[in-house]
């Protein structure tokens, strides 16, 4: 997990300082990417689901850490000094958080959803939502 | 090869509580992929795991998420 929160004066960073540690960031979301099959086990039995929460909690760590660090180089985004990668790790926190917000439960769920065929069509989807928006 | 593309509950209920703008764009990138499914990274279980960003023009928010597909 990252360093950076540890350390102090961390406001003080220089846009190249700041640069390694968001490329560190960008890194370990990298290195945590290559798990993603893990994300979803097939069922809530057996050590599947004991290893995805794992995994999540990982995700949380990292996110909470990248978003810190985030939060300490946003006087100097806000002042437009260019820090390389910065984008890149709003992006990434992003769809880290998204992530996060769907559970393996609710995955489990909803293949045992579709396992009953409780399912709707796009078509019939796009029907229902444009009727709901007045279209 | 195309899949015809199925919603369980759940994920239209999701979908209800996005604007009506970003539904439609949803609905639109999740065509697109049925359409084209080698756009997948297909895991071992036979399921994939796709980004998708839309900017929501209406609130100017960048919106990021994944939505599963069985395949």
């Amino acid at each position: 997990m990252l360093a950076a929160h540890t350390l102090p004066n961390l406001p003080d960073l220089t846009a190249e300082q700041a640069e390694y540690w968001v490329a560190a960031a960008l890194a370990e979301a990298k290195a945590l990417r290559q798990h993603d099959d893990r994300l979803y086990p097939p069922d809530g039995d057996g050590s599947g689901l004991a290893s995805a929460q794992q995994l999540r909690a990982a995700w949380q760590r990292w996110a909470d850490d990248a978003e810190a660090l985030l939060e300490q180089l946003r006087p100097k985004l806000r002042l437009k000094v260019h820090v390389i990668g910065a984008l890149d790790l709003d992006y990434a926190i992003g769809r880290a958080r998204a992530m996060l917000t769907l559970t393996p439960e609710a995955v489990i769920f909803s293949r045992e959803q579709m396992r009953r065929g409780s399912v709707q069509s796009a078509e019939e989807v796009r029907r229902e939502l444009r009727a709901a928006a007045g279209k | 090869m195309s899949y015809a593309l199925r919603l369980v509950n759940d994920a239209v209920a999701q979908l209800r509580t996005l604007d009506a703008g970003l539904q439609e764009d949803v609905l639109d990138e999740l065509d697109a992929v049925a359409a084209v499914p080698s756009r997948l990274r297909v895991d071992a279980l036979g399921e994939a795991v796709h980004d998708f960003d839309a900017m929501s023009l209406r609130c100017g928010t960048l919106f990021s998420f994944g939505f599963t597909a069985t395949t």
